[in-house]
């Protein structure tokens, strides 16, 4: 029986009724056709078979985990660009900028007020000792009552880097002398009131803080001409002792330097650490001045 | 209603834009391996379809504010990547070029010669590389990642009945070359081009 749709529009139709691109009544009068004609019949199949044989022939898997890397990558930092830059980021930068200004401003008023608040203390404090003494301790209340220190100690070798080279056995000298359950905690040159510093500054196991100052004298400054009270009799110098409140001072001189020892303890324990450093320090210090 | 991806990215916090990003995540990757296949037998080389394919990514990224979820995203991204393609390789892929359907009929009213069904996949591939750029990605789009004809038309940009038409003639030709294949096996490849 001969099929009512022609072969040729059969053929004509074949890849759209593969593609399912046929209206209904295309379809049902192409399927009627194929199912009657062998000849077009076995050419569906064979475009069908190698439709399939192609597609699983691309259709291969494919790595793409480092392109999925890089395109993560890529998308976001433009995603964190297109954050940078948004209207709401603008917003957030605003208010952030004003909240650390306003911060800022805090900051530099307590600043400001610890500043005030550090002079009248130093000045209200150094009221209670002698003038020679005041040189010290004014450097011990300023880098060490008004610091905020840091977590970690930095190693001995790692603070001298800061110091003048000639300085630096300083260090050496009172790491090698003071107490065993001591550690320096500061080794540096400082500053107070346009008059600068050697400093070294120490803590002991309770946490208490002790300071070495060396300060180059001033036109008359010295221990001899004061009223203070000799604490050590060192083989050619003596040490000199005082106390204000909580500081305790011990101080001594050589040619050019001012020496002092000044801890927040006991005049005892001030005292002490004092004998064990002045001699080498004396020693050291001459050696300085040749 | 369809959630708008940007109206979230646009104007909203950090951690919705994180959002965002898992969405795009989410309806985007799962076909980066199909459009690195199509891109690697377009552009013939892996590490420039990389590149098309990781440019089709940061272009759609950067729009998917305008895509509307839930909706093809398949689709979208594939036109997204031939029009990448088509700026890599403007020449090669000039597509404005193919003609209508003139010869549709003249094309594909004909018997395919006899194709032996144990060629491998090998042959395959290499006869789907002789068909040029342009119109191997018709083939593509439609017989391998099976997109219909419309889809296909809206991601070359050209109309259905262009697609249709070099579709059957590509397919012709295909199958043609594979015909070719077997004879050089030994397999025989008379009795073609009986027309009805």
């Amino acid at each position: 029986m001969k099929p009512e749709m022609l072969c040729e529009t059969a053929l004509e139709q074949m890849d759209r009724f593969m593609d399912g691109a046929l209206s209904d009544a295309e379809t049902e009068r192409f399927a009627a056709h194929a199912g009657a004609c062998e000849k077009c019949q076995a050419e569906l199949e064979l475009r069908e078979r190698t439709r399939a044989s192609l597609r699983r022939a691309i259709r291969q898997p494919i790595d793409t985990t480092s392109l999925g890397q890089r395109i993560h990558a890529a998308v976001h930092v433009e995603a964190s660009r297109r954050f940078r830059w948004q209207p709401h980021t603008l917003a957030l930068a605003a208010t952030l900028l004003i909240a650390v200004s306003v911060g800022a401003a805090y900051q530099l008023r307590q600043l400001w007020s610890a500043a005030v608040d550090q002079d009248s203390y130093i000045a209200k404090i150094s009221e209670g000792v002698t003038t020679i003494m005041r040189v010290g301790l004014k450097d011990h209340i300023h880098c060490v009552t008004f610091r905020k220190w840091p977590k970690e100690t930095p190693k001995v070798d790692e603070l001298v880097t800061a110091m003048e080279p000639k300085y630096r056995p300083v260090a050496t000298i009172v790491g090698a002398n003071m107490p065993k359950n001591y550690e320096i905690v500061k080794a540096h040159h400082c500053a107070y009131r346009e008059r600068n510093y050697v400093h070294i500054a120490m803590k002991d196991a309770d946490g208490k803080y002790f300071s070495l100052v060396l300060a180059r004298k001033e036109a008359g400054e010295t221990f001899a001409s004061s009223s203070l009270r000799r604490v050590l009799d060192k083989p050619n110098f003596a040490v000199y002792g005082e106390n204000v409140e909580r500081f305790q001072i011990a101080g001594f001189e050589t040619r050019d330097y001012l020496a002092y020892v000044i801890g927040d303890t006991t005049t005892e324990n001030n005292t002490r650490l004092a004998g064990t450093l002045a001699a080498p320090l004396r020693e050291f210090l001459d050696s300085l001045e040749g | 209603m369809y959630e708008r991806a940007g109206n979230t990215s646009a104007a909203m916090p950090m951690h919705i834009e994180m959002t965002a990003e898992r969405r795009f995540e989410k309806e985007a990757m799962p076909h980066l391996g199909d459009l690195t296949r199509t891109a690697s037998r377009l552009m013939g080389d892996r590490s420039r379809a990389d590149d098309v394919v990781q440019e089709t990514y940061l272009q759609a990224w950067k729009s998917f504010d305008r895509f509307e979820s839930g909706t093809n995203c398949r689709a979208w991204l594939y036109k997204i990547m031939f029009h990448c393609i088509h700026h890599y390789r403007r020449k090669w892929f000039r597509l404005a070029v193919m003609k209508p359907m003139d010869d549709y009929t003249e094309a594909t009213a004909s018997y395919t010669p006899p194709i032996p069904e144990h060629l491998t996949d090998e042959d395959f591939v290499a006869a789907l590389e002789k068909v040029p750029g342009d119109f191997r990605a018709v083939v593509l789009l439609v017989d391998v990642e099976e997109f219909p004809y419309k889809d296909a038309a809206d991601i070359l940009g050209v109309p259905i009945g262009t697609v249709m038409s070099r579709l059957s003639r590509r397919r012709k030709i295909l199958r043609e070359q594979l015909s070719g294949v077997a004879g050089d096996y030994g397999y025989p490849t008379s009795g073609k081009e009986a027309s009805a």
